[in-house]
């Protein structure tokens, strides 16, 4: 076996140095992709009962050539209707089958147990240099294995789980796929792509946990192998929500121990960036025939979670706005702040097999007496499949000034009950008047 | 002797009076009650009174369709007197007569009702002219707090000609009901009492807000609105009923309620039958001009504690 994949290596080498000629530095790209081009497959997800492909990813050999590892989102349908899809690697015209063992939903990670071992890419453990040249491998569109060069620029600004920015074309099916240094080590998994050659990477040392976790895993379980797969993916299925839970109370204690800084908005004073993470963002429109001026800033956590096609969690925003009204009689003003503020939606998508629908409370509260009176809405939903997780929705609009109001809101998707109230506690009390 | 020509149901259609003990009913001109029934005999039945005991008396004069009593299939023998019981109504071809006693006592008067002085007043045309003064104002300032700055208010006056409109054809159609009743037409009555229902009806959806910023969440203001619509609309279909009509008052109750019930249907349905799952919250951010906020603020503190509590629908679901 291991003579037949050193055979195959040979071989390449040899059609590749017959085809280009030999010049020093050049051909980085194809030396790699022959190098370790062995050790990456394309993973494609089967439907079962209609037998045809569903959809497909990238993957690669790891820790001693026994795990194989992906992206989640990549597997996402497997682990959640194993009996509806599974995952296949075509090896010289075999299909082998893969489980999947450990998931990291955060990270967008996963780790398959393949029955055929294979070589192991080695994991790099320290730290590139901004510019350093790299290599993405990974099956595009179904089109064939490909190769892209591309440059390392260190973890993208504003994002609150790591991210390595990759400035590379990467593509939809390139998903899973390693992206290496120059000796052919692992520095990221190909995950998401901006477009345009702004591609994003998880960093390889969450791949490398996950790989501890997912050993600790196999040798702890005293169950034969294939004992019941069901009962694996309905453990995975469960820690999904656990996952996320703790991802978002992380971030939510973070910012509840952190200050929040104060900052104006038009008349107002709110919350700025109370998360290093935080993307923030403003806006402001003055609309000359209604003679209405809104001004709003807010910020998020840019990324959601990925659960499934019809699930995305884990997502925590807030935003502020003012509100003035030029020769607008009271009444109208504040049924035109109706219509205004009623509009508001979660922003994760979550479907009726997910979560139940919200329920409200409605409120007049007030900060003291007489200080801040705001009309204030607090909304929550549970996931129906994972205990203790819900979607927190909250929106409060100051109700004394006449011609100008503020609005506070936030929303937290998949946050504990106990996370969202310590969030609430703090949010509710910082929004104030000039 | 009185001879009513009554529908199946009994309703008197026509009356005719006969100063006389002995009445012949049929289709020739020699009869004292000429009736133009191509299934009746030219001389068909005889009615008469025996003075002494005040009985009635009919013969059938050998019809070929005979005499029968309604309700029954009892068929009157030809050529003999038949008593016949006070009330009982006959067939004679197609026709439906009763024969009446002048001494058969009779209901007393109904009494008016107390409204009456103020139905009458219902039916003024100065009523017509303020309550479209009103509605058109309440239109107005409606659209105008809708947008205070938009050029084309007076587009909004549009709605206002179309519910004059519907003010007349519903009028129009209780005259209609009224003369084939031989009733009474009150156009101007009804297309009044549906113009004010409408001005009153206007005035609750502006009043909406304000309650249910204050009130609303003691009872949602929707679940009021359908409350006071179905109100509306049967009290509305009852009065004209029962005044233009003189429909009996179960019989008014009964159809104003079903009429009520259809306006309110839709949303009913909405109440009753929501969506499976709204990927929106329904919350409520009704807010009205400070003047009108009458209810007291909770501080920050007892609304988290609101927060809290509002979990514990999900305890009690699992």
């Amino acid at each position: 076996m291991k003579c037949l994949l050193v055979a195959g290596a040979l071989l390449n080498l040899c059609w590749a140095s017959e085809t280009v000629p030999f010049d020093g530095g050049a051909g980085q790209a194809e030396k790699t992709f022959a190098e370790f081009g062995s050790s990456i497959y394309q993973v494609r997800i089967i439907n079962i009962k209609s037998q045809n492909l569903n959809s497909s990813g990238s993957g690669f050999y790891v820790a001693e050539g026994q795990l194989f590892a992906t992206n989640y989102h990549v597997v996402s349908s497997v682990v959640l209707e194993p009996e509806e899809y599974k995952a296949v690697v075509e090896m010289e015209g075999n299909k082998v089958e893969l489980d999947v063992v450990a998931i990291d939903v955060v990270n967008d990670l996963a780790l398959l147990r393949i029955p055929v071992s294979g070589t192991a890419l080695k994991l790099r453990d320290s730290i590139p240099a901004k510019g350093e040249k790299m290599f993405s491998i990974g099956n595009p569109h179904n089109i064939g294995m490909t190769i892209v060069e591309g440059n390392y620029n260190g973890l993208a600004d504003d994002y609150v789980f790591d991210r390595i920015h990759f400035s590379g074309a990467l593509n939809p099916g390139m998903s899973g796929g390693p992206t290496l240094d120059d000796r052919g080590r692992v520095v990221g998994i190909n995950v998401q792509t901006a477009g345009n050659q702004v591609g994003f990477l998880v960093p390889v040392e969450k791949l490398a946990e996950l790989i501890t976790l997912a050993k600790e895993a196999v040798s702890d379980t005293t169950e034969p192998e294939n004992a019941s797969n069901t009962n694996v993916y309905k453990q995975l299925q469960l820690g999904i929500g656990e996952q996320i839970l703790n991802a978002t109370a992380q971030l939510i204690d973070e910012m509840d121990a952190s200050e929040w800084p104060q900052e104006e908005l038009a008349e107002g004073m709110v919350v700025g960036r109370i998360h290093p993470g935080f993307h923030c963002w403003g806006q402001s429109n003055t609309n000359d025939k209604d003679k209405i001026t809104t001004v709003t800033k807010g910020c998020n956590s840019r990324q959601s979670i990925f659960v499934s096609r019809e699930l995305s969690s884990g997502y925590l925003e807030y935003e502020y706005q003012f509100m003035t009204a030029e020769k607008w009689p009271e009444s109208a003003f504040y049924k035109y702040a109706s219509r205004e503020f009623s509009r508001g939606r979660p922003p994760n998508r979550a479907g009726e097999d997910d979560v139940e629908n919200f329920s409200c409370i409605n409120d007049v509260i007030e900060r003291g007496p007489g200080v801040l009176e705001r009309k204030a809405a607090y909304c929550s939903r549970p996931y129906k499949k994972y205990p203790g997780m819900y979607d927190v929705f909250y929106m409060a609009v100051s109700t004394q000034e006449g011609d100008r109001m503020l609005m506070e809101h936030f929303c937290l998707a998949g946050v504990s009950q106990e996370k969202a109230n310590v969030f609430l506690g703090k949010f509710i009390s910082r929004m104030e008047w000039q | 002797m009185i001879i009513e020509i009554v529908s199946k149901t009994g309703r008197s259609m026509e009356l005719h009076a006969f100063h006389k003990n002995r009445v012949s009913i049929g289709r020739a001109y020699s009869n004292d009650l000429i009736l133009q029934d191509p299934y009746m005999e030219a001389e068909h039945l005889e009615v008469f009174l025996e003075a002494d005991s005040g009985c009635l008396y009919v013969q059938d004069r050998g019809s070929v369709n005979g005499t029968h009593v309604l309700g029954s299939n009892k068929e009157i023998a030809a050529d003999i007197p038949v008593t016949l019981k006070p009330g009982e109504i006959l067939s004679l071809g197609k026709t439906h007569i009763r024969v009446v006693d002048e001494k058969q006592s009779i209901p007393s008067a109904l009494k008016l009702s107390a409204l009456e002085p103020l139905f009458t007043r219902l039916g003024n045309w100065w009523l017509t002219v303020v309550a479209i003064v009103i509605l058109t104002g309440q239109t107005l300032l409606t659209a105008y707090w809708q947008n205070p700055h938009s050029e084309k208010l007076l587009r909004e006056l549009v709605p206002v000609v179309f519910l004059v409109l519907l003010a007349v054809c519903y009028g129009t159609v209780w005259v209609m009901a009224a003369r084939l009743n031989k009733g009474e037409g009150r156009f101007l009555f009804n297309a009044n009492l549906l113009l004010l229902m409408l001005v009153v009806d206007t005035t609750f959806q502006m009043l909406k807000p304000v309650y249910q910023y204050n009130l609303g969440w003691l009872f949602s203001g929707k679940y009021l609105m359908m409350l006071l619509v179905f109100i509306i609309t049967s009290l509305m279909f009852y009065i004209s009923l029962t005044q233009t009509l003189n429909a009996r008052r179960w019989l008014a109750v009964g159809f104003a309620s079903i009429v009520g019930f259809l306006f309110v249907l839709n949303d009913l349905t909405k109440v009753l039958f929501p969506p499976d799952f709204r990927q929106a919250p329904s919350y409520d951010m009704t807010l009205v001009a400070p003047p009108y906020q009458f209810r007291k603020p909770v501080s920050e503190e007892k609304f988290l504690l609101n927060v809290e509590d509002s979990y514990e629908v999900y305890d009690q679901q699992e």
